[in-house]
């Protein structure tokens, strides 16, 4: 019987890594053509596929011309203030869901949720006349308020998992020692949920970073958003392949950074996954 | 299911010693996020008003029509190919997103090695690419002249392969982009649902002997079903009303092949500038979108009680 | 039970918000705009507006580098602050709606295209510049309006009225120039393959059918635009439409009456049906301008038919490996047909004012400016821009050098430019029409209609559907 389990365990061990082996190349070989053709000059674009005389024209072309640059640091500041505003107003709300029985719980829960539910378009027009009429149109307020939507019940909702996984009873033993609500709280919830926290502001970062609707219709002069920007490279002449690639590149650097920062946390609690062999 | 409630109900009576801060206490901590959340209702409603009168960007003056948008939408074929298109959709990314995003954190999880490692976070990098992008991506990828995918498939003998231009192909070619994009996504999710389950049913699993099929059938499937319910309500919401991938690719194309609703919307209200006529097809979908959720809301309640019970 | 509680709570706030909304409902007036009396000048000055800031939005266009980079000469001439902002393409007109619609403040210029004029100008969103440029305090001695092609003016200047074409009435908009539609070859395949140049449509017919798969399996004969949406009936499409005689709409009474089925309709869709089948890209229904361009660039297709522009650029080396190959020709005319027949469906980006504009001297003076024969004459060589819209800056020496450098290019100008004009009715759902019209040649070519003929009829009621809230008057 042994001998047995464990040349299932051999076949499945081999037909997963195939598995994942071919997704693999799925999953990031479009990433490595984009790293490729941003070194390819637009006449090489249509000709060729890998035998190419590298240019760094593409990159001296996006970040010296046009307002890329400034772009890029409009989306970091919209992005990162939503990221924040989620945070601070989602974590306690999730702890209250997770934590509190109260009337139309699950109401509030699914009211939140439903923000995900109607599409940007629906809104987007009534909000613009909204936008002007209360001088919000192009101004980081404006924007950071609306972004927040966009990863806000994600956020909730995930944490609200974590926080319903931690022994209540962790919170008053704690509580018996002396500690404040909040000293628990911060010192001792917040470390715990913390892996979840992590990825779920990544996620909420990175929806943030790649929305397109708002930066289009709600700003533009003072600010401008970075999909919005990087699309601007199909010029009318002929496409640009190569600057947007160099764009893409460039506007997923900062998701790609921030993704290796946590990468610790990702992996360390990942791995302390149970479903082993 | 009841007696778990009761349960936390007691717990959490136990944490708060006083009444009233136990009544209000869960609604001032929720205030924050209710307060910069409820500004969004009012041009919510103002779209549901819209939708009662002949709103059109190319008019300056509008008038109230009653039900006439909705009567129209109902009655005419377009509406509702357009929901066919949409639940085709919708159905083909979940299925494909679902099971390869299990599949493959399943797969990443049997071993902890550096390869993994690696895996585990370089999978993700696709999601950070925006939709709008990454179609493009792909439409240089697979141009049937210079495409390098198309000179991939030239080597099996396959040429032309139509891709997004021809009706077959299509709807095959807008899921690849969207399972591209947003794979990781569930992958993320359910890596991190695994990382959380129980140690101790394995280790009596093992004991028993119990096949590999057999524990994920009998353990890790129920234990990962809240999980997998969270990943499918945000995968729903998000690919019931996709967007950027079919309007980068086709425009709804070719033919009225891809023309799901939020596209059909989408026409209506920026092309055809009649926003009357557009929001009620976006609030059909978001009645949909209620419905379902509410029905998977459900049962993540009860999937998480039965695994906490 | 909950649901409940909500549906009421949601009925309460949507019987509030309508009352806000049905306020505002029907007061909105159609404001009559003058040629801007509201400050007196005792005569023309750049810097008569100084001080003031308005704001720009470009399409991204090749049009829009040469102003960018023009940009700070105006504000110090002018001492008037310009705020812009670029918007990609696809999604462009989207923006600029909800602007107008909003009688936005942050939009005083925008650039458009003949067709948006129709739905823009009929709404009373665009202001009209005829009264600025008869201003001799307004406007610069220099302007020279007469120095415009006249067929490229008057494709933005229109009555408002559906039916009536365009030529008469407001002036709506300053050309920065034009596009009309042309065939390219690549004289080097055509020559390996002992073809000649086709003259005449059953020419090209045979000729893209011999030049399928010319080298190697991916390649194809000829470039034709095919993605969803107006951009594909109005180049090649629309222009040989014409040229066989067909036409869109008729007026009948105080209607509009769908023409696509009549005889010549069909047999020219007919016709371009087969040329797609039989001598296009297997992918032709996902066939942007850009793709064509780029594959006619690489030698992948041998032959396009697309706006001037996308030509010209495939011409030009560091844009495409066979730029030097290729050779600018007229369409071919239908059989039977002379060159009297001759027709080539217009596009012009213009230049235009929010009617809504809290600042339209200074706008007027932007607009003057980037029109003017100064910024054109150089503009026109610097930025390599193709069918310039003003005579003088056509006439320049370096301009003519620069066009020699396309093979082909001046001839077919020249044969051509009288023929040049808007040959579609104009009316304000041309974007509803034209979808339908390209979703109807998708099916065509798929094959999902027994006959063009069927498809035609079928694709007349539906157009007849969609017009038939349009009464003309007089």
């Amino acid at each position: 019987m042994y001998q047995n389990k464990s040349r299932f365990a051999k076949v499945l061990g081999i037909a997963s890594t195939v598995f994942l082996v071919i997704y693999t190349i799925f999953s990031v070989f479009p990433l490595i053509w984009m790293v490729i053709i941003s070194f390819k000059s637009d006449v090489d674009m249509f000709k060729t596929l890998f035998i190419f005389k590298p240019t760094l024209d593409n990159f001296r072309n996006v970040l010296t011309t046009g307002n890329y640059v400034k772009a890029f640091g409009d989306n970091f500041i919209i992005c990162s203030g939503a990221v924040l505003v989620s945070v601070i107003v989602g974590v306690p709300a999730a702890y209250a869901l997770a934590r509190y029985n109260f009337k139309r719980k699950e109401t509030v829960a699914f009211t939140i949720l439903s923000f995900k539910f109607a599409p940007e378009i629906l809104i987007i027009i009534p909000l613009f006349a909204i936008f002007q009429k209360l001088h919000l149109y192009d101004t980081y307020f404006g924007m950071i308020w609306i972004y927040q939507f966009i990863g806000l019940p994600l956020l909730i909702w995930v944490l609200r998992g974590y926080f319903e996984d931690i022994p209540v009873e962790m919170e008053r033993a704690a509580e018996l020692d002396g500690y404040s609500w909040f000293e628990v709280f911060f010192k001792m919830l917040i470390p715990l949920i913390r892996p979840g926290l992590v990825a779920a502001a990544l996620l909420t970062f990175i929806f943030c970073w790649n929305n397109f609707t708002f930066g289009l219709m709600l700003c533009g002069f003072n600010i401008q958003t970075i999909t919005v920007s990087a699309l601007t490279y199909i010029a009318t002449d002929t496409i640009h392949y190569g600057q947007m690639a160099v764009a893409s590149l460039i506007a997923i650097a900062p998701e790609i950074v921030l993704c290796l920062c946590i990468q610790k946390h990702l992996v360390r609690g990942l791995s302390f996954g149970a479903v082993k062999g | 299911m009841r007696g778990n409630m009761a349960k936390t109900k007691q717990t959490g009576q136990k944490l708060n010693k006083k009444p009233m801060n136990l009544r209000l206490r869960p609604w001032l901590i929720i205030l924050p996020t209710l307060v910069v959340t409820l500004g969004i209702l009012y041009p919510f409603y103002q779209a549901v008003f819209y939708s009662l009168t002949d709103y059109s960007l190319k008019k300056p003056v509008w008038h109230f029509v009653g039900l006439k948008n909705w009567l129209e939408m109902f009655k005419g074929v377009n509406f509702w190919h357009s929901l066919w298109v949409t639940v085709k959709y919708t159905i083909a990314a979940l299925v494909v997103e679902m099971g390869l995003g299990l599949v493959i954190a399943l797969s990443l999880n049997r071993k902890d090695n550096l390869f993994t490692r690696i895996l585990k976070v370089v999978l993700i990098f696709p999601l950070m690419v925006s939709p709008v992008i990454a179609t493009l991506l792909f439409k240089l990828m697979t141009n049937s002249s210079v495409g390098v995918v198309e000179r991939f498939l030239n080597l099996f003998g396959v040429y032309g392969f139509p891709w997004t231009a021809d009706s077959s192909t299509a709807l095959f070619s807008v899921i690849l982009i969207d399972t591209w994009v947003y794979t990781p996504f569930v992958l993320l999710l359910i890596l991190a649902g695994l990382q959380g389950l129980p140690k101790s049913p394995y280790e009596s699993a093992m004991i028993d002997g119990g096949s590999a099929w057999f524990t994920f059938k009998t353990l890790t499937l129920p234990l990962l079903k809240p999980v997998i319910l969270i990943t499918l309500i945000f995968r729903l919401c998000a690919a019931i009303q996709e967007f950027s991938i079919i309007y980068s690719t086709t425009k709804g194309g070719p033919g009225d092949t891809l023309m799901n609703l939020s596209l059909s919307a989408y026409r209506d209200a920026f092309t055809y500038s009649s926003i009357g006529k557009a929001v009620p097809q976006i609030l059909v979908l978001w009645v949909i979108i209620n419905f379902i959720s509410s029905k998977l809301v459900k049962a993540w309640l009860k999937a998480k009680s039965a695994n906490n019970g | 039970m909950k649901n409940k509680k909500v549906w009421k709570f949601l009925g309460v706030i949507l019987s509030v918000s309508m009352m806000f909304t049905l306020n505002g409902c029907g007061s909105d007036k159609k404001e009559k705009s003058q040629g801007g009396s509201n400050t007196d000048h005792a005569e023309f000055s750049w810097d008569m507006c100084s001080g003031d800031t308005i704001t720009v939005l470009f399409n991204e266009h090749q049009y829009v580098t040469p102003i960018i980079e023009k940009m700070e000469d105006f504000e110090k001439l002018t001492g008037i602050k310009v705020e812009h902002s670029t918007i990609p393409e696809s999604n462009y007109f989207d923006k600029i709606g909800t602007l107008l619609n909003a009688k936005s403040d942050k939009l005083d210029i925008f650039m458009t295209g003949p067709y948006q004029i129709w739905e823009y100008g009929s709404a009373g969103y665009m202001e009209d510049l005829q009264p600025y440029i008869d201003n001799d305090k307004k406007t610069n001695p220099d302007f020279d309006s007469d120095d415009f092609f006249q067929s490229i003016l008057d494709s933005a200047r229109w009555d408002g009225v559906e039916g009536h074409e365009m030529g008469t009435g407001p002036l709506l908009g300053l050309p920065m120039g034009f596009e009309s539609n042309v065939m390219i070859y690549n004289k080097r395949i055509l020559d390996e393959k002992g073809l000649q140049v086709p003259k005449t449509t059953s020419e090209l017919l045979e000729t893209a059918r011999a030049l399928q798969k010319h080298n190697g399996e991916n390649s194809y004969g000829v470039a034709l635009r095919g993605e969803l949406g107006w951009g594909t009936i109005i180049t090649a499409y629309q222009s040989l439409y014409k040229m066989w005689g067909a036409t869109d709409f008729e007026v009948e009474g105080d209607k509009l009456v769908s023409k696509v089925n009549s005889p010549e309709a069909v047999e020219m869709t007919d016709w371009y049906v087969k040329l797609i089948q039989e001598g296009g890209s297997p992918t032709w229904a996902s066939a942007t301008w850009s793709s064509c361009g780029g594959e006619l660039g690489a030698g992948t297709a041998a032959i396009m038919l697309d706006a001037t522009n996308n030509a010209f650029s495939q011409t030009i080396p560091e844009n495409a490996a066979e730029a030097e190959n290729l050779v600018i020709a007229p369409i071919p005319l239908p059989d039977g047909k002379t060159d009297a027949d001759t027709k080539s469906q217009l596009w012009t980006w213009s230049l235009a004012m929010n009617s809504a504009s809290a600042h339209k001297d200074a706008a007027w003076l932007f607009l003057q400016y980037f029109s003017g024969k100064e910024y054109q004459n150089e503009s026109s060589v610097s930025a390599k821009i193709v069918n310039t819209p003003r005579q003088s800056s056509y006439d320049q020496d370096a301009y003519q050098e620069l066009l020699k450098n396309s093979e082909g290019f001046v001839e077919t100008f020249d044969a051509t430019v009288d023929y040049t004009r808007m040959y579609y009715t104009p009316e304000t759902y041309f974007f509803e029409v034209s979808q339908t019209w390209c979703q109807t040649l998708q099916e065509l070519v798929e094959g999902k209609y027994a006959s063009t003929q069927e498809g035609m009829d079928k694709l007349k009621e539906k157009l007849d559907e969609i017009v038939s809230h349009i009464e003309i008057t007089e």
